[in-house]
């Protein structure tokens, strides 16, 4: 019975094609868009956490401010607490590297610059200073030389893969040199690309350039910018303690105030996540009112059906229909309507995030479940909207519907 | 056996003016009879056959249909009894359009929950019965008007009622196809199936054994 309704609804629905798809319109614009979103979504949130969890499980890293409070289990996040003057100084670093179970510690500073040479220009390179402690943090490869070492000159630099192809083109950078705010740097090592896309949404760690702190310090008049700092605990067991040892180092540092947070890589992804969850929550609820007008559309035409095909309503009657064959048969119709909305919908979605993708560098990630929920979003609409056009059907009255021209 | 038993049928419909469509009807109908209701539009014969074909239900009276009462049964019991007992023949013959003869027939016993199996092996009879063996497959708008009526009885016949009710079998047919309807209808009545036709055209209704005049919601005469 629920075969042959499943059948008779496809048939009523190949039988007006295109009104058909326009009524699915609005559900196959919800469903793709959320599924789209969903995709692109966890496609950022694994590029993301790839490229932090790169740096390993045994890092911490203190960022000035207190972006982060956690309670009850959540981390919320406000990212402008750490914008402006940082509070971090080189005292913190040297303290962080006194503690127990810390095997290295690197302070970063952030430069403003743009390193050129001749006509080429490195735009959007990071310009950090750092010590060479930072190569024993992260291990990058290097595609050519090596990273910054004690006994390099001040003016020794090492370039990303993309800041060298920016400022070299394809050629051999090692011993040349370039300029940041016309101060000659000579390049000592150009890092492999690491393809793991940006991090924190940020420049792409590909097109750093790396300088000293003494060049830092001649750049910046003496007064650089720690603007975080990055700590590798010897074992991943030990961070948790180091985290708290850290913090309370710091606090004292300070003056007891806490305008600095000490973070672990899975903190870090979560206050990526807790940012790409609240746009995914946002477009989720555009497009809910995209389904919300798609299933006000299937009622519409479901009623318009209704009214056409009253006597076919009577015919069935008169032939033993019951009340309740009727109203599952209408409904059915709604709901294959509405899911057959979602499933173009899915395949929309996987079209649309493929081709942002493309655009974005982004792959986008498509889970069962994603569909899933699609799936059973397109049911409950066609149930929920379908139900009123389904029981106007099922109350007709067999003579009155056998009459109806 | 009285197949239908009326007694005291009475019907009124409400409206702004209430309107007597039925005044006390009795009449019984035994198995096997072939019966015309004839009556000049308006009598209250289709309102009668809408009753007997339990579509309508009657203000008051009693009905038994092989027996049983059937005068206030719920939707769903009427709804049985339609598709086990009663076949209906319409004057626009009242097949679903977007479907195949053969869907069309099937319909009584997909509500009737009949495996398709079974339900496709009767529809091809049934459709043989009635000389459309071979159009099966045709949809709605591609037969004629005398083949769309013999679709209809078939899709009456699959069910195997006891009863067949036909309103203005002929209405839209010419002359000589309503009288291969009307034989189809006789052959059907001497295999044993109680036949009831609505009519107003006499040379449709010579064809039943007895005639039952309405007028004014009255049965005027039987004979």
């Amino acid at each position: 019975m629920i075969w042959e309704n499943f059948k008779m609804a496809i048939r009523a629905i190949l039988g007006a094609k295109l009104r058909s798809f326009l009524t699915m319109l609005g559900i196959i614009i919800g469903i793709s868009a959320v599924v789209a979103i969903n995709g692109i979504g966890a496609g950022v949130k694994k590029s993301v956490s790839g490229s932090i969890s790169d740096l390993g499980s045994n890092i911490i890293t203190v960022v000035s401010g207190k972006t982060i409070s956690k309670s009850g289990g959540k981390t919320s996040i406000s990212p402008e607490a750490g914008i402006g003057t940082s509070t971090l100084t080189q005292t913190d670093a040297d303290s962080i590297g006194k503690l127990d179970h810390i095997k290295n510690v690197a302070p970063l500073d952030l430069i403003s610059g743009l390193a050129t040479r001749n006509n080429n220009q490195a735009q959007g390179a990071l310009i950090l200073a750092t010590t060479p402690a930072y190569q024993s943090i992260r291990d990058q490869k290097f595609d050519k030389g090596r990273f910054l070492n004690a006994s390099d000159p001040a003016n020794a630099a090492v370039l990303g893969s993309q800041a060298k192809t920016d400022l070299f083109g394809n050629d051999d950078a090692i011993g040349q040199t370039f300029q940041i705010r016309g101060t000659d740097f000579k390049v000592v090592g150009v890092v492999r690309s690491t393809d793991t896309g940006s991090s924190l949404g940020g420049p792409s760690f590909d097109s750093a350039i790396y300088i000293t702190f003494a060049a830092a310090k001649s750049l910046t008049k003496d007064n650089p910018q720690i603007f975080r700092i990055i700590a590798q605990v010897d074992d991943a067991t030990n961070v948790d303690q180091s985290i708290t040892r850290i913090h309370d180092k710091l606090l004292s540092n300070h003056g007891n105030q806490e305008d600095f947070s000490a973070l672990t890589q899975k903190d870090l992804i979560g206050t990526v996540s807790s940012i790409l969850d609240l746009l995914a929550t946002f477009i989720a609820a555009i497009a809910s009112i995209a389904l919300l007008v798609g299933g006000i559309g299937i009622m519409n035409i479901m009623l318009v059906s209704v009214t056409e095909r009253t006597r076919e309503i009577g015919i069935r009657k008169a032939l033993g229909a019951t009340r309740s064959m009727i109203l599952t048969q209408f409904l059915i119709e709604a709901l294959v309507l509405s899911l057959l909305g979602g499933v173009l919908g899915m395949a929309g979605a996987v079209g649309m995030a493929t081709a942002i993708g493309h655009f974005a560098k982004i792959t986008p990630v498509f889970t069962p479940s994603s569909f899933l929920s699609a799936v059973s979003i397109s049911v409950g609409i066609g149930i929920v909207f379908g139900l009123a056009p389904a029981f106007k059907a099922s109350r007709k009255r067999p003579i009155e519907a056998l009459r109806y021209e | 056996m009285n197949v239908i038993e009326l007694k005291e049928i009475n019907k009124v419909f409400h409206g702004g003016e209430d309107t007597i469509a039925l005044r006390d009807v009795n009449l019984q109908i035994k198995q096997g009879e072939f019966v015309a209701i004839m009556g000049p539009s308006g009598s209250g014969k289709s309102t009668l056959m809408n009753i007997i074909g339990l579509l309508d239900s009657p203000s008051t009276g009693e009905y038994k249909l092989e027996g049983h009462d059937v005068s206030r049964l719920s939707d769903k019991s009427q709804a049985k009894m339609r598709r086990e007992k009663i076949g209906f023949v319409f004057q626009s013959f009242n097949l679903i359009p977007r479907m195949s003869l053969q869907q069309n027939v099937e319909l009584p016993m997909i509500y009737d929950r009949i495996k398709p199996a079974r339900r496709h092996q009767r529809a091809v009879a049934v459709l043989n019965k009635v000389g459309l063996g071979d159009r099966a497959s045709y949809r709605v708008n591609q037969i004629s008007g005398g083949q769309l009526q013999r679709a209809a009885i078939a899709r009456a016949l699959v069910n195997q009622p006891s009863l067949i009710l036909a309103d203005e079998p002929t209405g839209n047919l010419d002359s000589k196809t309503g009288q291969v309807i009307m034989q189809l209808l006789t052959d059907l009545n001497h295999s044993g199936v109680t036949v009831i036709i609505v009519t107003h055209d006499l040379n449709i209704a010579r064809f039943a054994k007895r005639l039952v005049h309405v007028k004014d919601g009255r049965i005027e005469s039987v004979e």
